[in-house]
């Protein structure tokens, strides 16, 4: 049975207003394109991507925490100091995540990622147990109780210096909690994977870069993967 | 005196306005639109250039395959297809607004879309044939997913820089390649993810396929050869376009770093696909001729 002519043209004509209204939500959606808040960070190397230049891999770095105790106790302005066996120091502030610039599909995702405290200012808690430095791109890996988050962004002078294999590492000391969320949401198999998963997202959370995240995720695989 | 208008003026627009009435034009308005939105939501969310042409790709092939079904087509679709078509489409066009990069839902969106525009068009009973081959085209927008997924990445870029230093030492030049490393006097450069051609060697097999369903070929062993010379033809041309890369950075000329941004970005990328898709299409059109020659003699 089929449908009769005029209900026929109806139906098209209410679909094509349904594609319509679609199509002006994707392409003008005010948050879909603005452009990602890089005024806030300091524009990401371009390690993950494209052909680069290598640069010579240097030794392990140690850590000390400088900053104002009193903003550290406000959760913001902590300033790690990173020295390389070269002698190089490369200065990190920490600043706070801005979430505003998510939608809300974007952030009840990041929210179940990270538990994320954040508020529309975009001020989030530091709790951090344990902190990571994560390759050259500006993201400290914080472990806290609940497990992963994603509360800071890092810029840094001298940033493009910090190496492959320090990146490398992070990941291998990243612990693993929260695989199994990370796992229904999307269809993860392998524990490497989730690892780098976890600091993929972080990168994106941090550096607001979709692409360089999944870059980064996907030479994640590659160099740490079984 | 009253001025008449000339005869069949009215008819010409009474023409006009059946014809923007006519079933058939309403539902290619409707494919246009949802295949723009599909573009868009993968231009805005994927960012990525290669991702966007492919979509582009992947539509106009699904066009071309419905080129000879859309005569036919007499938009009274049977009323089980338009209520599950109108609610697939529905679904569609919100999940499409709703994706962000991390959903590999988009993948699949592409051949629901193509399966519900067909629904509501027409009746499904006798007309599941002539769907087949716009969704199965559309449906292979998912391939850039499955590949990523499956192709082993460090193989992909070592096997990149082997074949671009075995390509040079051809010419005399001495470069060495350590891993995904290319090693040259003046330095070196590391050939990662995005210079690794797949998503190159992707474009370039799903226009293969497509041109495999629209325009087939009746021998089977090249219908098969031509999927397969696909991925090896974007592999070589990549290959080509890292050498070249390798050789900009190498060289001590005074606008290399114009140059080695130029070929690295997107205009230098697009400029390399489309001679990849050049050469392919110029192998698939000898062989149609042939095929033509033969069948007329």
């Amino acid at each position: 049975m089929t449908l009769p002519a005029k209900q026929a043209t109806g139906l098209l004509m209410g679909l094509i207003a349904i594609s319509t209204v679609s199509l002006g939500a994707v392409v003008l959606h005010p948050r879909r394109m603005q452009p990602p808040a890089r005024q806030t960070f300091a524009r990401p190397t371009q390690l993950m991507s494209g052909v680069r230049k290598a640069e010579p891999l240097p030794t392990e770095p140690t850590f000390m925490q400088r900053g104002n105790p009193q903003d550290i106790a406000r959760g913001e302005g902590k300033q790690w100091s990173v020295v390389l066996e070269d002698g190089r120091e490369l200065l990190l502030t920490e600043m706070p995540l801005r979430v505003k610039s998510f939608n809300n599909f974007q952030l009840k995702r990041m929210k179940q990622l990270f538990a994320i405290n954040g508020d529309e200012g975009g001020r989030t808690k530091s709790q951090a147990e344990g902190v990571y430095l994560v390759g050259s791109d500006q993201v400290l890996v914080s472990q806290t109780p609940k497990g992963l988050r994603a509360e800071t962004c890092i810029t840094a002078n001298n940033i493009g210096s910090v190496s492959q294999h320090q990146l490398i590492q992070a990941v291998r000391d990243i612990p693993l909690s929260r695989q199994e969320r990370v796992e229904s949401m999307l269809g993860l198999r392998q524990p490497r994977e989730w690892q780098c998963l976890y600091v993929a997202v972080t990168l994106e959370s941090a550096t607001r870069d979709f692409t360089e995240a999944t870059s980064a995720w996907r030479f994640l695989r590659q160099t740490t993967g079984p | 005196m009253r001025v008449v208008p000339e005869a069949g003026y009215w008819s010409r627009i009474k023409d006009k306005c059946r014809f923007w009435r006519d079933r058939r034009t309403i539902w290619i308005i409707l494919c246009g639109l949802q295949a723009v939105l599909g573009v868009s939501a993968v231009s805005t969310t994927q960012g990525s250039a290669a991702t966007t042409l492919l979509a582009l790709i992947i539509w106009w092939g699904a066009c071309l395959s419905c080129e000879d079904v859309i005569i036919e087509l007499k938009g009274k679709p049977s009323i089980l297809a338009a209520i599950s078509g109108t609610v697939i489409l529905i679904f569609c066009s919100w999940r499409l607004y709703a994706t962000y990069h991390l959903d590999s839902i988009i993948y699949a969106l592409f051949g629901l879309q193509g399966l519900a525009l067909f629904l509501v068009g027409w009746p499904i009973k006798h007309n599941w044939r002539k769907a087949q081959k716009p969704v199965f085209i559309l449906s292979l927008f998912g391939l850039q997913l499955l590949a990523q997924r499956a192709i082993p990445m460090p193989f992909m870029t070592r096997a990149t820089a082997k074949a671009v230093e075995i390509f040079l030492a051809l010419f005399d030049f001495q470069i060495l390649s350590q891993g995904n490393k290319l090693v040259h006097t003046g330095g070196s450069l590391i050939v990662v993810d995005g210079c690794s051609g797949l998503d190159l060697a992707i474009q370039l097999t799903v226009i293969a396929l497509i041109f495999t369903i629209v325009f087939p070929l009746e021998s089977r062993k090249r219908l098969i050869l031509a999927v397969v010379l696909a991925p090896l033809i974007a592999f070589a041309v990549n290959c080509i376009r890292v050498s070249l890369l390798t050789l900009i950075h190498a060289s001590d000329l005074s606008s290399r770093h114009e140059l080695f941004n130029f070929v690295h970005e997107q205009w230098g990328g697009l400029l390399f696909a489309g001679i990849a898709v050049s050469v392919f299409g110029w192998i698939y059109l000898h062989w149609i001729e042939r095929q033509i020659r033969t069948g007329a003699s």
